[in-house]
């Protein structure tokens, strides 16, 4: 009996192991295998870049975020120590990197890459001198002639120079002696630039149309490098350069006229208790619209604490010169906001590795409120927001 | 024409030196002036610094040093220290480790010596050519100033005039009194 259940068993089994596959297929008559493809093109909408440097040899990242919710969208990629900018409409990128076939041995290269930001695509590659600050990224490192037919690359071997390339050639027209001057601050009009100088004073060259020639101006001096020194972060209020100190005294200065003019000086922790001062890297972002600075503040700043995060980012109106409101975000090293009149700041945290979104009410003396986040990852000092 | 250039920014630095140490002599300890001096002669000086075998304890005594120094971010002449200690990877307080070499150019500081409650410019040289990390990073950056000084950028890779760019750890030599 034992026997004849046995083969019974195994003669169903049988059976059932033949049809099976012939039962599964049977509900797939139509199947199409899937293929592999790459995606054509990010989603659109405005983005958030956030350029995360390597400093190990590797590769650098400028990772592209949905503005609106902070997914990830896309990123280029490029070389070790990278600096990172945007075009104004937000459809081209650039990166300055250092590109070392050992990693941390023999030689390498310094190039540009300009990237088309839809389709994350390497569209150019510009060989430059094997000069390239490797500096810890600011925005002021790696900048476009008002009319984004250059770039302006920052030198530091120490020696300091910037290098000029005209975009559409593909090549270096020629490399500007900045000696004792850092940062690069575009000119609004014509092909030029403004630098910080280190005796306080800032110099700014004025290029021929071909970008192959220069004329320099120095200013008047414009700050104390020993007891206010001005961080490299900058932003355009109503046409003019605003720069903070580590101490939170805003520099309002013109650029017009092809020399530096310092407009007024705002301190914005005076009065203020707690001692208060900047923190943090991309430290200056101004909301066009409504005339608003804001800023990560930490208190009990001291020598040294200029680059730690924020207790707090301040909105500060400096139409008329009023502290607005202290919203309580800890840790961002930096900040943008849009130029609406309903302002969206972002920031990020090196502590915690995260990039926000918050929202920003006009109503409601420009509080700032989380709505968004998304890891960062990798060291970044720098965010960039397109339309 | 880039030959040119580099001829020129060549001697910008050797002028910038030369200008910046006379200058230097004559200023005050706080002087941007003079610690800049101390970082573009750094490279010059750092072969003939008091290197020793007695992982920098011989060379710190002179500075009224305990003999186990300390290896925390918080020891005095680490005021200005942006990176990671060489004294925990195989070199010590003065010393890069094994297979990596100092970097030709330096940042400067001005540190508080609790011992003799003395002022010391402090050389802070990358030790570069090898990767990985390497001891506890430390970023207290005291007297820091971006690049528009970059004798006190601490910010900046200083392996940059070096073949070799991979950035390994940071040493901390005292090369002067500030005063």
């Amino acid at each position: 009996m034992a026997k004849t259940l046995s083969a019974t068993f195994g003669l169903l089994c049988a059976i059932a192991g033949a049809c099976a596959p012939v039962t599964a297929f049977a509900q797939d008559d139509e199947f199409v295998p899937e293929t592999l493809t790459a995606k054509a093109e990010m989603d659109p909408g405005p983005n958030v870049f956030v350029n995360v440097q390597n400093w190990s040899g590797g590769p650098s990242v400028g990772y592209i975020y949905s503005a609106e919710d902070l997914t990830r969208k896309g990123s280029v990629s490029g070389g070790s120590q990278s600096h990172f900018t945007i075009s104004r409409d937000g459809t081209t990128a650039y990166m300055a990197s250092g590109y070392y076939p050992r990693y941390d041995s023999g030689d390498g290269e310094h190039v540009l890459q300009i990237f088309d930001v839809a389709t994350n695509t390497l569209t150019k590659e510009i060989p430059i001198p094997y000069k390239l600050a490797q500096y810890t990224d600011d925005l002021s490192l790696l900048q476009l002639s008002a009319d984004e037919t250059f770039a302006f690359v920052q030198n530091g071997t120490p020696a300091t120079s910037v290098t000029v390339v005209d975009l559409a050639k593909g090549e270096v027209t020629q490399e500007v002696p900045s000696p004792g001057c850092f940062g690069i601050y575009p000119l609004l009009e014509g092909i030029g630039f403004s630098a910080i100088c280190n005796d306080g004073a800032f110099t700014t060259f004025v290029l021929s149309d071909d970008g192959a020639t220069f004329e320099s101006q120095k200013s008047q001096t414009i700050f104390d490098p020993d007891a206010d020194p001005i961080y490299l972060s900058s932003d355009r209020a109503e046409g003019d350069l605003l720069f903070i100190s580590y101490h939170g005294n805003v520099y309002r200065l013109s650029d017009t006229g092809g020399v530096i003019k310092k407009l007024s000086v705002t301190p914005i922790a005076d009065g203020v208790e707690g001692n208060w001062g900047t923190s943090g890297y991309t430290v200056v972002t101004y909301n066009e619209a409504n005339g608003i600075l804001f800023v990560p503040m930490a208190s009990e700043h001291h020598d040294g604490s200029h680059y730690h995060g924020s207790e707090e980012v301040w909105a500060y109106d400096l139409r008329n010169k009023a502290l607005l409101y202290r919203s309580p975000l800890a840790d961002l090293v930096g900040v943008a906001v849009t130029d609406g009149a309903e302002p969206e700041l972002y920031g990020f945290s090196l502590k915690n590795s995260m990039v926000y979104k918050f929202e920003v009410d006009p109503l409601a003396r420009f509080a700032a409120k989380q709505v968004a986040e998304h890891s960062v990852d990798g060291f970044a000092t720098t965010l960039m927001v397109s339309p | 024409m880039a030959k040119m250039i580099d001829s020129f920014l060549g001697w910008m630095d050797a002028a910038a030196e030369n200008r910046t140490r006379r200058i230097a002599d004559g200023s005050g300890r706080r002087s941007f002036l003079q610690k800049a001096g101390w970082a573009l002669v750094g490279g010059a000086v750092l072969p003939m610094l008091p290197y020793d075998n007695s992982n920098g304890q011989a060379f710190a005594r002179g500075l009224g040093e305990p003999d186990e120094l300390p290896e925390d971010c918080e020891y005095w002449r680490y005021c200005s220290l942006h990176g990671s200690l060489c004294s925990q990877c195989g070199g010590s307080v003065t010393q890069c480790p094994p297979g990596s070499t100092p970097s030709k150019v330096a940042w400067v500081g001005t540190c508080r010596n609790p011992n003799d409650d003395k002022d010391y410019l402090v050389s802070y040289n990358d030790c570069c050519g090898k990767g990985g990390s390497c001891g506890d990073g430390c970023s207290r950056q005291e007297g820091d100033r971006p690049g528009y000084r970059y004798g006190l950028a601490s910010e900046s890779s200083w392996c940059l005039a070096n073949t070799d760019k991979g950035i390994h750890c940071t040493v901390a030599i005292v090369v002067g009194q500030a005063e």
